[in-house]
């Protein structure tokens, strides 16, 4: 490195406040890129969502319009007049359902995990987020034949087994990143204190992980809502998910737009929520626990 | 803590579970795999016919193509996000230290129902009522529809795709900037480092492993997508926007190919568990490294 | 109550990159307060989680009385640890940390909620940490937490009391009225009790047995008395005392043991039978004690070695002076009024008797 005059000039007072103001200035515009890029992201989502307030004809104009009354009509049409509110249930029991299963199952798999040495744990995992990485395809195939044979199809047990195939490996791997923060100390502690492994995984380190806990139910309600193909194949008309249902409305020729938005908006509400409650486990949730969020 | 099999209890309700819903199911497809299945029942079991499903596979064009269109879509889709979400990290993470409301609004697009998603493509692209596909038209960038036209709708895809995703790099990247130790630009400040030479010497080795498992997600994800494409363009027109996803869906629920689709399945599976495998070391690391 | 027995007990980590303990035997006597002294590393803490239970041992058999506990579960071993690294319940208050060993099911018929209330105040009393009990860990500081987690071992009566490091992180003041504390309760309930140490002093003030460790390894096991008068080895003897002993090399010429070559010994009829046996031709390696080094006149005929003052070190009524001898150093402890000078010549006199005579190269203790 060199060491050149100029270092060791003393900054004037001037100077000094010039560099201070440009250095805010660019504070300040980078914010304000910020603000601009969010809207731009958030602005197609809001423009799909005006859409379910606006009437065919609002909706078809090739000018786009900005200003308008906002109705209800398709909110009522989809909904209550053709019942699709049942579909928004059938999410929900889906969803909460296959989340419980997975948590109730995979909590303490996750604790043992961390905890004890389990032969292969590595492979284990290994494979656990092989089948957590691969598509539903995969699967869907064979659940198909093998739910059929079992004649659940058409039921909600059906879609709610299939949901336990992506939720069950990111409910283990996720809650043992959580288990894996605390210290075995505790563990130990509580052992010592008279409480048994399983009362010690109880009173002792579950009360540490609650958050976590509500954490991975939250993004795996999230996934559970969102899923697409064992929503559309594994179901029948009583018991599909909204979001499986979505694609079907949409036509070649005669697509009621309005009406269509109108469920999309709907379906989309409790995700949006569900973001907004999970802030703080975002990052940890998306990427596997590897980055602590 | 002593007895083995006191452990087994612990594990045993979720390996019943694994082992029912994704083991059985697996092994099933599998063994499908060597079957062909003449007239489709969910009861049929399929005449064995040895690795027949295999050797088609090897000369179907299709799958060749299918393949191609996971790649055509990847390699643009993954440079795209990786520098638009590196940028946007770069510029955000400022304004996330001081809001940390803005890492949800942000994700909006990633974690929203795919089939919303893929709404909002559709929707935005439209050439008659659109915002973005009136503009297009407007423009004579495009004729006609966007996604009707074997050209423009993989880039269409691509561009949805990217509008989802790029948040969830930039976040990923933006914690970790926000992680980055304060060490390291304090000696680049002492050798009298510029920002740009401090950018490459510091920032991006620091930032390195956030990258990796970010991208590598969005690899694998590649090979899942279908929800998108499914609203969006069906796999069309023609075979333009078939990924491997797609394509084997067109065999197995749309054909209802068991035989053959469970072969492209098996295919798919291999493809996945190399790339988890790189995923999987790229976690380990980070771990350790934490 | 309980007799504790450890049998050849070894352990690994990291799939045997660390080897914490090599086939430890110890025997902890019923009532007796038990020291565990060595450096930081040397297999303390393991030693107390394999009692605990809470880490399985790679060979070796543990008994309790004479049963064998080995493969028991922590809470089936009727033992209370204070840890080291405190180990409290983040989310629980100071009362609750306190009340949770005997809230545990196991116990769920021995105490009712009064007497628990009761216990956990009368412990926290005992402890000066009563005004806390409402907070919770995070809002403590490090010495507060050492005690409750002290206070959590104490609220029970078991048959064996773990404490590991239990006062190292309070202030010098308080250390030394907790000392006395869990000496006097210790006494009170006759509770076998192992106590961790890296400070010698502590060990030898508190202990009625105690155990050197190093490397995974037992050094000496003895009374605090025995221990200081009889170190077993050149590294208890490097160990205990302070400051510690003076180890001077020196050479071996039939029946006398030469000092820096100036200074005849003679050495006293049963260690030189022990020279004989461990076959010792020149090399010997003894040790005085700081206090038992007088000081006397340079010229005098009594002065078995001489030296400079190279630093006087001030400890109230005692001082440590620092001898130089050519390039060694010797350190003396005496009376602050009889201390000569910087720089002053001194002579140095000490008793055959007063003399630790170990092997240079077992560094074992030769009588």
């Amino acid at each position: 490195m060199s060491v050149n005059a100029q270092t060791f000039a003393p900054i004037s007072s001037g100077r000094k406040a010039a560099i201070l103001r440009s250095r805010r200035l660019v504070t300040w515009l980078s914010y304000l890129l910020t603000a601009l890029l969010v809207a731009l992201f958030l602005f197609p989502w809001l423009w799909v969502l005006s859409l379910g307030f606006k009437t065919r004809a609002e909706i078809m104009s090739p000018n786009i319009v900005w200003f308008w009354t906002p109705t209800l009509n398709n909110y009522i049409e989809v909904l209550i007049n053709k019942g699709y509110w049942r579909l928004i249930i059938n999410s929900l029991i889906v969803a909460v359902s296959a989340v419980a299963l997975c948590i109730i199952i995979g909590v303490p798999t996750a604790y043992a995990f961390s905890r004890f040495p389990i032969p292969g744990k590595e492979s284990w995992f290994y494979m656990i987020l092989t089948f957590r990485m691969a598509p539903a395809v995969v699967l869907a195939l064979p659940l198909y034949v093998l739910f059929a044979r079992a004649k659940l199809l058409g039921t909600f047990g059906a879609p709610i087994l299939a949901h336990c195939t992506f939720t069950l490996p990111f409910v283990i791997w996720l809650m043992r990143s959580f288990f894996d923060d605390i210290p075995k100390e505790i563990d130990a502690a509580a052992m010592t204190d008279g409480y048994s492994r399983w009362e010690t995984f109880l009173y002792a380190v579950l009360p540490l992980v609650k958050s976590g806990i509500v954490a991975v139910a939250l993004f795996s309600i999230i996934f559970s809502w969102n899923e697409f193909l064992y929503g559309l194949i594994l179901t029948s008309d009583a018991t599909r998910p909204v979001a499986s249902q979505i694609p079907s409305l949409i036509r070649p020729h005669g697509t009621l737009w309005g009406e269509v938005c109108a469920l999309a908006t709907t379906a989309s509400l409790p995700v949006a929520f569900l973001i907004f409650a999970l802030q703080r486990q975002l990052v940890r949730g998306l990427s596997f626990g590897a980055i602590k969020g | 803590m002593s007895s083995r099999r006191y452990i087994l209890w612990w594990v045993l309700p979720a390996a019943i579970l694994f082992l029912v819903i994704i083991l059985i199911p697996f092994i099933t497809a599998l063994t499908f795999s060597f079957r062909s299945f003449s007239f489709t029942s969910s009861l049929s079991t399929g005449q064995y016919i040895g690795v027949d499903n295999y050797r088609k596979l090897v000369f179907d064009n299709d799958f060749y193509n299918s393949f191609k269109v996971t790649f055509l879509y990847l390699v643009p889709a993954i440079l795209l996000q990786g520098i638009l979400g590196l940028g946007m990290a770069l510029l955000i993470s400022g304004a996330v230290r001081r809001a940390r409301i803005l890492i949800p609004i942000m994700l909006l697009p990633t974690l929203l129902t795919p089939v919303v998603i893929g709404l909002i493509g559709v929707l935005t692209l439209n050439p008659d009522f659109g915002v973005i596909g009136q503009l297009l038209k407007k423009w004579g960038l495009v004729q006609g529809s966007v996604l009707g036209n074997a050209s423009t709708a993989l880039p269409a895809i691509i561009a949805v795709d990217t509008y989802q995703w790029t948040p969830f790099i930039a976040v990923i990247l933006t914690a970790g900037l926000l992680a980055l130790p304060k060490e390291p630009y304090e000696a680049a400040q002492v050798d009298g480092a510029n920002p740009i030479q401090t950018f490459f010497r510091v920032t991006m080795p620091l930032l390195w492993p956030y990258f990796v498992v970010a991208l590598l997600i969005r690899v694998i994800d590649a090979f899942r997508i279908f929800d998108i494409i499914w609203v969006m363009t069906r796999g069309g027109p023609g075979t333009a926007t078939e990924t491997v996803a797609v394509y084997a869906y067109r065999h197995t629920f749309r054909y209802w190919d068991f035989g053959y689709g469970s072969a492209l399945i098996m295919v798919i599976f291999v493809f996945i568990s190399i790339l988890v495998e790189y995923l999987y070391k790229a976690l380990q690391r980070w771990q350790a490294a934490q | 109550m309980a007799k504790i027995t450890l049998q050849n007990v070894s352990k690994q980590y990291k799939g045997g990159e660390i080897q914490a303990l090599k086939q430890i035997n110890l025997e902890i006597e019923d009532g007796k307060f038990f020291c565990l002294l060595g450096p930081a590393g040397a297999g303390k803490t393991t030693t107390i989680k394999l009692i605990a239970g809470v880490e399985p041992l790679d060979s070796g058999k543990i008994f309790m009385d004479d049963q064998e506990i080995t493969d028991l579960l922590p809470n089936q071993r009727d033992v209370a640890v204070a840890f080291e690294t405190y180990a409290l319940y983040p989310q629980r208050t100071v009362r609750e940390n306190l009340a949770f060993p005997l809230r545990a099911p196991l116990r769920k018929k021995e105490w009712s909620e009064q007497q628990i209330q009761a216990r956990v105040e009368e412990v926290a009393k005992l402890l000066g940490i009563d005004d806390l009990l409402d907070r919770l860990p995070r809002q403590l500081s490090g010495g507060q937490r050492q005690r409750v987690a002290l206070g959590r071992a104490l609220v029970r009566k078991p048959k064996a009391y773990l404490f590991d490091e239990p006062i190292a992180h309070l202030d010098a003041k308080l250390r030394h009225r907790m000392r006395g504390e869990l000496r006097r309760i210790q006494l009170e309930l006759g509770i076998t009790t192992v106590y961790t140490t890296p400070d010698q002093l502590e060990a030898l003030s508190l202990a009625d047995q105690m155990a050197i460790l190093n490397e995974g390894k037992i050094e000496q096991i003895g009374t605090p008395s025995e221990i200081y008068q009889h170190p077993a080895n050149l590294f208890v003897a490097r160990f205990v005392g302070d400051p510690p002993m003076n180890i001077l090399r020196s050479e071996v010429q039939g029946e006398e043991a030469y000092l820096f070559g100036q200074t005849k010994l003679h050495l006293p009829d049963h260690i030189r039978s022990k020279l004989a046996a461990a076959d010792i031709q020149r090399d010997l390696m003894i040790g005085v004690r700081p206090r038992d080094i007088k000081l006397v006149a340079p010229s005098s005929e009594q002065a078995l070695l001489r030296g400079q003052v190279k630093y006087v070190q001030v400890l109230g009524e005692t001082s440590i002076l620092t001898i130089v001898m050519d390039s060694h150093e010797v350190r003396i402890k005496m009376n602050t009024q009889d201390a000569p000078n910087r720089g002053e010549a001194v002579g140095l006199n000490f008793a055959v008797q007063d003399c630790h005579f170990f092997d240079p190269r077992t560094e074992l203790r030769l009588d």
